[in-house]
């Protein structure tokens, strides 16, 4: 019987094989700051998947990521059908399914949202304030991490149930601390992730071999404007021609 | 020329104090304002968004480099107004709704002031209807748009919706930035220009206004 893979961003590496219980073996993870430079970020989603193509044995593969600056755009298998989460990245999947929780007010103007895999995997500010201590003095390097933050109220950690929640909190402690911003905490879920892996339609986009992921078929550019964003467009579509 | 080249590596190397100090020796050994700007300031500025484009270095010395250009771009400025040399063209800038990431754009905004456009910048979370009262109220060459996030990227598109239907999309170019826009993105949601970068951004611009 074809097997499945999951090629994931390291944000849900905790998530994923801790909290869902996916076998490691199935995993493939890539690293977390691709989001920064999209254009990458494909390059390297298509390259894994080519290599999953190759090797052959599977029919599925379910990606750990939203549209991620549109970085997912273009990106198909040959041979398995890709499954992803039909979010615009990985905050609203850490969040949890819309609808369920309170964590779902998603308030991406004001908070600096972090996570276990943010905070092991990610480029946050106090780990660019220490980067920066290599580069100048104390009073720049603040300057410089506080001048990225200036227009955030908060730091908040998205709880998602990890073991390290604890550990998780102290650090979000103390670098809202450090740069003079409120320290805030919200519900995350696995709901969403665990949602994928059963390929829930209403949560997530179904591409077939053969066929790539495209921008207008996530909700954030269904929801928008006018025609070259899918406004309108049939879910049947989104999911381009369903599970197979 | 030893010290707009000293003045290109205080902006290089991350050193405000020093560009004010070499832009006030440049001055004083009788530099024009114009080829301070370009061969000291902006150049120093090309080399940061060139190693930042390459990944060779990260937001936080693009910022501190920039704070050194302004250092000297101050000190330019008001002999640059006082000069009355015409603009080459007039561009508004802004990023989109819901969206506060001004790093970028600011730098677009600074690279295009160097290059000689009259730029007005209208800061962040700028919603359609302050870039139309923008577009009335100074009557630009180019509305540039900036997004830097998945979520407000259709702003981009929705703003320029917005700008059609009021009936002043003929009397200006538009021109859209930010980490998740492409070049095929761009022309899909009918933009004139688009700038992957602040020197590619500074070039679409000049193109757009027929300076290229």
């Amino acid at each position: 019987m074809a097997d499945y893979r999951v090629i994931a961003c390291e944000v849900f590496k905790e998530e994923l094989l801790l909290g869902l219980s996916v076998p490691a073996e199935k995993c493939l993870f890539l690293p977390q700051g691709l989001h920064r430079t999209p254009d990458q970020l494909g390059v390297e989603l298509q390259k894994a998947i080519d290599q999953l193509d190759e090797e052959g044995g599977i029919d599925r593969i379910y990606l750990g990521y939203g549209l991620c600056g549109n970085g997912v755009a273009g990106v198909k298998s040959c041979r398995s059908r890709l499954v992803i989460p039909d979010s615009e990245d990985c905050i609203p999947v850490l969040h949890g399914l819309p609808g369920v929780g309170q964590g779902r007010a998603i308030d991406r103007i004001t908070s600096y949202y972090l996570s276990h895999g943010w905070i092991a995997y990610g480029k946050d500010g106090w780990k660019e304030y220490e980067r920066c201590l290599t580069i100048f003095d104390q009073e720049t390097a603040y300057w410089c991490v506080k001048e990225m933050l200036k227009h955030y109220k908060r730091f908040t950690l998205i709880d998602t149930g990890m073991l390290s929640h604890a550990e998780d909190q102290a650090y979000t402690h103390k670098v809202s601390t450090f740069f003079g911003l409120e320290d805030g905490e919200t519900q995350g879920s696995l709901d969403w992730l665990e949602s994928l892996l059963r390929e829930d339609p209403a949560f997530n986009l179904t591409v077939l071999p053969g066929v790539a992921l495209e921008t207008r078929l996530f909700a954030v550019n269904r929801e928008s404007g006018g025609d070259t964003a899918g406004k309108g467009l049939d879910k049947s579509l989104s999911q381009a021609g369903g599970k197979g | 020329m030893a010290v707009l080249e000293d003045l290109k590596n205080a902006i290089i190397t991350y050193k405000p104090a020093k560009a004010k100090e070499y832009t006030l020796q440049a001055l004083a050994e009788g530099y024009e304002p114009p080829q301070i700007l370009s061969e000291g300031l902006i150049g120093g500025m090309t080399v940061i968004g060139d190693k930042f484009k390459r990944n060779q270095i990260y937001v936080p010395e693009v910022l501190i480099a920039a704070k050194a250009t302004h250092a000297g771009l101050d000190v330019l400025k008001p002999l640059l107004s006082e000069r009355k040399t015409k603009p080459i063209g007039k561009v508004i800038v802004g990023t989109v709704k819901d969206d506060l990431h001004d790093i970028g754009k600011n730098l677009v905004a600074m690279m295009l002031e160097g290059a000689g456009f009259e730029v007005i910048n209208l800061g962040v979370n700028v919603d359609p209807d302050k870039f139309i009262a923008a577009i009335k109220e100074y009557e630009p060459d180019i509305v540039g748009m900036s997004s830097l996030i998945t979520s407000t990227l259709h702003w981009l598109e929705d703003t320029i919706k917005a700008i059609q239907e009021v009936g002043l999309r003929d009397k200006v170019k538009v021109m859209v930035g930010g980490a998740p826009v492409t070049e095929e993105w761009a022309l899909q949601i009918g933009a004139d220009g688009y700038g992957k970068d602040a020197t590619s951004a500074v070039e679409a611009a000049r193109k757009l206004v027929g300076a290229a």
